[in-house]
């Protein structure tokens, strides 16, 4: 059969997709609010976020000044980047080849493993927090980035697969037929005709995890102890106590927390529109 | 079909299993491991605070089916948010993404980038924006209300029997429905223009797109969908504690906030992994049920 | 055949593309990650200073009594040689007053401090996770709550030979009740109490005056002073502006003060079961408080919504002059301070909850000396862990908490320049007699019951009789456990 993706319209605009058109804006909107509002309180010195919560009287961009220094931004962001980059590549590169091993080349028994893999996505963190504290203690990682990198990357590989697996199983079958036609051996199926075909999902997987990954706060506050180790969330507890919070430094802290995420997603969700058509083939 | 690649097919398999390697050498240290430490511990009394336990057989698992009534009360709370949450996020992801995949490639950037924001924001982010919407006396929603005259409506959101629940699920769906529009949405591009373009040459309307075509063939999508939310939700945490507190009282208590209480202020550890383990169980089983009832067929047109 | 060619080439250079980056990001990574992995120098507050007093011998044994009059620091507890504290607390917001009380810790101590800070809900987690792993912090913050589970799992260091061997540290506390209620087990000192906590009504004062409203100087009159209020103002200022987030908080706290007076006139203040938090038959006393609170909620004394109202939306409505009085812990004054002056810039005053009319006492069993110290009994430098709480609790130290920090501290001789703090403080002179000090470990029953009085009043069917029925089957329920 053939296959074209593409994302031109397939029908022109009519009237009654005005009205859809307003829906989608009003959900637009829904949700970028919170954020702009996040934005907003950032901007303002803690009364006014009191006072008015929804106007702005005063103007304080020096919270930005407070939350990069108090909050440790400078010390922190490196290891945030660091660990994150690490992670993700560590992540991604496990990821793919089990997904292809469990949705392409499926040895016998995977589809047993794969239900058995699925359950580990159920693991709260009280079952995981203590055991992999002593692991990490007993292979003397401690005090490394390791010990923050691997739990990590761990993490984020059940979800990744499980996702990645249901792609990659619903690519046509035709596809590696023709190449296998066409002489290609086993190497040139997979980089050249599967995994153009997963970029989009492998999009979304990067922008997901980056996320957790770099957001990530309670394993983090547990095992670092030096600061020449501590993530970005780390620095935020500073803002938050027990009888006060500064929210406008907060909020402050929080912009300068999310907007490499941000930044990382916009980047990457150009792929979702690149490996569309890299991946369009007619014949 | 390969009919000459028996052993290619065979080479293939072998393949696999070095694939899979890094993989399971990761999960056995950092999940299965853990997991059967912790099954381990829940037959003994462990405080979670030293090294020393003794094993006390069942009498953590007995006592959590005939003398903790909250543990299932707060199951229960678990269960009926997990059905109507991701009823409600898959169903809004799932028309979000009909409708962005007609539109012009600008419209679907904005849509993909603005409407998936609300998924990569951390938690604290969202426990502040939240909490200045739902507030009583100045939130954004009150204020709403009281400035169209609808003041009487303007209630304690979070903190009322009634509304507590829903006013979670809403915050939820606005933080997830991105994420199940996008995997609709990416499964929904693989979907033949062809197809579709001789079904609406054949008179089909948008409704009839819809039923006969984009939702059985986003069927894994829909899967996915539905068990990664369903299982999300019966191990919710954070939302709950960020915006009800478990409250008003115990009203909105969920599973996990009992767990961490039984483990971290009661120095209970061992009673908490029992508790960990048979919620644990009850989601796998949900699982499998799911996945049972919405399995894909592996080849389709 | 040609376009196949074409996007097949199309398709390569892409995922060379892609390869690429990964391929890069991943030396890079692995470049960087080998520069700074590994262990470094750990990072300490200041170095360790010479020492005041006698050197310092690597000793395990116990201090030997030598008292010197030549001043509270100088107090030798032979601190070990090299000794590293290694210290846990959980105020971000008062690094300042730590950074300078290590300082001085450390010029009058031969030893390092290495400090961690963790958020205050986290604490017990931290703890936790480091002491299952052996690896626990020599010295940490405790509430006086946590003493009893704590040290069933072995975890504290028993100061009392250090406090033997050093009679000076003793009279720097409040009095000798600050410190039995914090940390004394069966005779024996499990730690050190910082400052007190205790929740307070502060009242608008330039609005009291403006309305011609008085003090209440009975609970009765507390009450005709809400009527008075709502009928004045008709129904805008919200009486008393007690937070009910999360678990019922302040409004519990309304519930408990109102329950120690009841509980007084019946005569049951001091029964044993009561002081020890063993008390499994309330015999209608505990449905009693809820049903006085549940009425004057339904009067809106307490506004319409304190449940659904957190710590700082309290403080909002009270300063922006929509409620007349605050239940508030005296620990948030210095909050209260700022907001104060940018927005009302009201005077200020504070009182104590009234007793009913018939009681002849007013009682504030609750507030008192929770927040503290402890110290780790398997420490490799127990001495210097001793040394490290003497010298939180000496004068210096506990001058900078009280007058940078505002808190009302657990230290004797101080003079504190707010008003409002030195009325608090006059108030917790009273505080402690007849308070509650469980001799088990409770867990979290404290939060369980907060919750059921939360559940109670906002549920119309649930009877007080019901509401005390749960109170009685959570308390005896937790004993049990703790007898497991």
């Amino acid at each position: 059969m053939t296959k074209v993706k593409s994302i031109l319209p397939i029908k022109p605009l009519k009237s009654k997709n005005i009205l859809e058109g307003a829906v989608m804006v009003f959900f637009g909107f829904l949700a970028l609010y919170p954020l702009f509002f996040v934005l907003l309180t950032s901007l303002k010195s803690n009364t006014d976020v009191i006072m008015n919560p929804f106007g702005i009287r005063t103007f304080e961009p020096l919270n930005y000044i407070t939350a990069w220094t108090v909050g440790k931004v400078g010390e922190y962001l490196l290891n945030s980047v660091i660990t994150t980059i690490i992670t993700i590549a560590l992540q991604l590169l496990v990821i793919i080849f089990a997904s292809y091993a469990f949705g392409k080349l499926r040895p016998w028994g995977s589809s047993v493993l794969f239900a058995i893999t699925l359950i580990g996505m159920f693991v709260t963190s009280e079952m995981t927090t203590v055991p992999n504290y002593m692991t990490i203690k007993n292979l003397g990682l401690m005090q490394t980035r390791w010990s923050l990198i691997l739990p990590y990357t761990a993490g984020g590989l059940i979800m990744g697969t499980y996702i990645l697996t249901n792609f990659i199983r619903a690519l046509p079958r035709e596809l590696d037929e023709a190449a296998l036609i066409d002489g290609a051996g086993i190497w040139d199926i997979i980089v050249r005709v599967d995994l153009p075909l997963i970029v989009p999902a492998l999009a979304a997987l990067v922008i997901y995890n980056f996320n957790g990954v770099w957001s990530e706060f309670y394993w983090a506050l547990i095992v670092v102890k030096q600061d020449h180790l501590k993530t970005l969330p780390l620095g935020l507890i500073n803002f938050q106590s027990q009888f006060t919070s500064s929210y406008g430094v907060l909020t402050a802290g929080l912009m300068i927390l999310m907007t490499p995420v941000i930044t990382v997603y916009l980047f990457f969700s150009k792929y979702f529109i690149a490996g569309i058509s890299a991946g369009a083939i007619k014949g | 079909m390969l009919g000459k690649s028996f052993s290619f097919e065979d080479k293939r398999k072998i393949l696999g299993y070095f694939f899979l390697l890094p993989f399971f050498i990761m999960l056995v240290v950092f999940m299965f491991y853990p997991i059967i430490e912790s099954v381990v511990k829940s037959f003994t009394n462990w405080s979670g605070m030293t090294d020393s336990f003794e094993f006390i057989g069942f009498r953590n698992y007995i006592r959590i089916f005939t003398d903790m009534p909250e543990y299932w009360k707060a199951m229960s709370v678990n269960i009926k948010y997990a059905f109507i949450a991701t009823t409600v996020q898959t169903s809004l992801g799932f028309l979000l993404a009909v409708t962005i995949i007609n539109l012009t490639r600008r419209w679907q950037n904005f849509f993909k980038v603005s409407l998936y924001l609300p998924v990569i924001i951390p938690a604290a982010a969202i426990a502040v924006m939240w909490r200045y919407i739902y507030t009583p006396d100045y939130g954004l929603i009150n204020q709403f209300l009281r400035a169209v005259g609808l003041g009487r409506f303007a209630v304690a959101w979070t903190a009322n029997q009634s509304t507590a629940l829903g006013a979670v699920i809403v915050s939820n769906t606005w933080r997830y429905a991105g994420f199940t529009m996008v995997l609709y949405y990416v499964s929904m591009l693989d979907i033949s223009k062809e197809t579709l373009e001789s079904a609406r040459v054949d008179g089909a309307g948008r409704w009839a797109q819809i039923r006969y075509f984009y939702f059985p063939l986003t069927r894994g999508a829909t899967e996915i969908n539905f068990v990664l939310s369903i299982t999300g939700c019966l191990r919710a945490f954070d939302i709950f504690y960020l915006l009800t507190g478990g409250g008003p009282g115990t009203h909105t208590k969920v599973v996990s906030m009992w767990i961490m209480e039984t483990a971290f202020q009661s120095f209970k550890f061992g009673r908490a992994l029992a508790m960990s383990i048979v919620l644990f169980i009850i989601v796998v089983v949900t699982m499998i049920i799911f996945r049972a009832i919405l399995a894909p067929k592996d080849d389709f047109q | 055949m040609l376009k196949r060619k074409m996007l097949k080439r199309t398709k390569i250079t892409f995922i060379k593309k892609i390869a690429f980056i990964i391929a890069q990001v991943m030396i890079v990574a692995s470049l960087i990650s080998a520069c700074s992995g590994g262990g470094q120098p750990l990072v300490s507050i200041g170095a360790a200073s010479e020492s005041n007093g006698e050197p310092a011998e690597t000793s395990e044994n116990l201090p030997e009594a030598a008292a010197e009059d030549s001043g509270l620091d100088a107090t030798p507890f032979n601190v070990e040689n090299g000794a590293v504290v290694r210290f846990l607390h959980i105020y971000p917001e008062h690094a300042d007053a730590i950074a300078k009380s290590i300082e001085i810790i450390e010029r009058d101590y031969p030893l390092t401090v290495e400090v961690s800070v963790t958020p205050w809900n986290e604490v017990t987690k931290t703890i936790q996770t480091a002491s299952a792993s052996g690896e626990m912090y020599d010295t940490f913050f405790q509430w006086n709550s946590q003493v009893p589970g704590y040290d069933q799992s072995g975890l504290l260091l028993d100061l009392t030979p250090y406090f033997e061997a050093d009679p000076t540290w003793e009279p720097n506390f409040l009095n000798e009740e600050c410190l039995t209620q914090y940390a004394n087990l069966d005779g024996k000192i499990m730690g050190i109490p910082l400052r007190g906590t205790g929740v307070f009504i502060i009242y608008n004062k330039t609005m009291f005056d403006e309305n011609g409203w008085t003090i209440p100087g009975t609970e009765e009159e507390l009450a005709e002073l809400c009527e008075k209020i709502i009928a004045d103002t008709d129904e805008k200022i919200t009486p008393i502006m007690a937070p009910g987030k999360p678990n019922g908080f302040q409004m519990e706290s309304a519930r408990a003060k109102i329950f120690d007076h009841i509980v007084y006139m019946a005569g049951e203040i001091e029964n044993p079961l009561r002081l020890t938090d063993r008390m499994i038959d309330w015999q209608g006393l505990y449905a009693k408080s809820g049903e006085i609170m549940k009425d004057w909620y339904q009067r809106d004394f307490f506004g319409k919504n304190p449940f659904g109202l957190e710590r700082e939306e309290g403080q909002t409505v009270f300063f922006t002059g929509t409620a007349s009085m605050l239940l508030c812990n005296n620990n948030e004054l210095i909050a209260l301070r700022d907001m104060n002056e940018e927005t009302g810039n009201y005077e200020l005053g504070s009182f104590m909850w009234p007793a009913p009319k018939d009681c002849d006492e007013t009682l504030f069993t609750s507030a008192g000396f929770g927040d503290g110290w402890g110290a780790w009994a398997g420490s490799k430098y127990p001495n210097a862990a001793a040394a490290f709480l003497r010298g939180m609790s000496s004068s210096e130290v506990m001058t900078i908490w009280a007058n940078q920090e505002r808190c009302v501290v657990a230290a004797s001789g101080i003079v504190y320049a707010d008003s409002l703090q030195q009325s608090f403080a006059d108030q917790f002179a009273r505080s402690g007699k007849y308070r509650v000090v469980p001799d088990y470990n409770t867990g979290n029953l404290g939060t369980n019951r907060s919750q059921v009085f939360v559940d109670y009043m906002t549920d119309d069917t649930m009877t007080a009789d019901e509401f005390e029925r749960q109170i009685n089957e959570l308390t005896r329920k937790a004993i049990e456990d703790a007898e497991e």
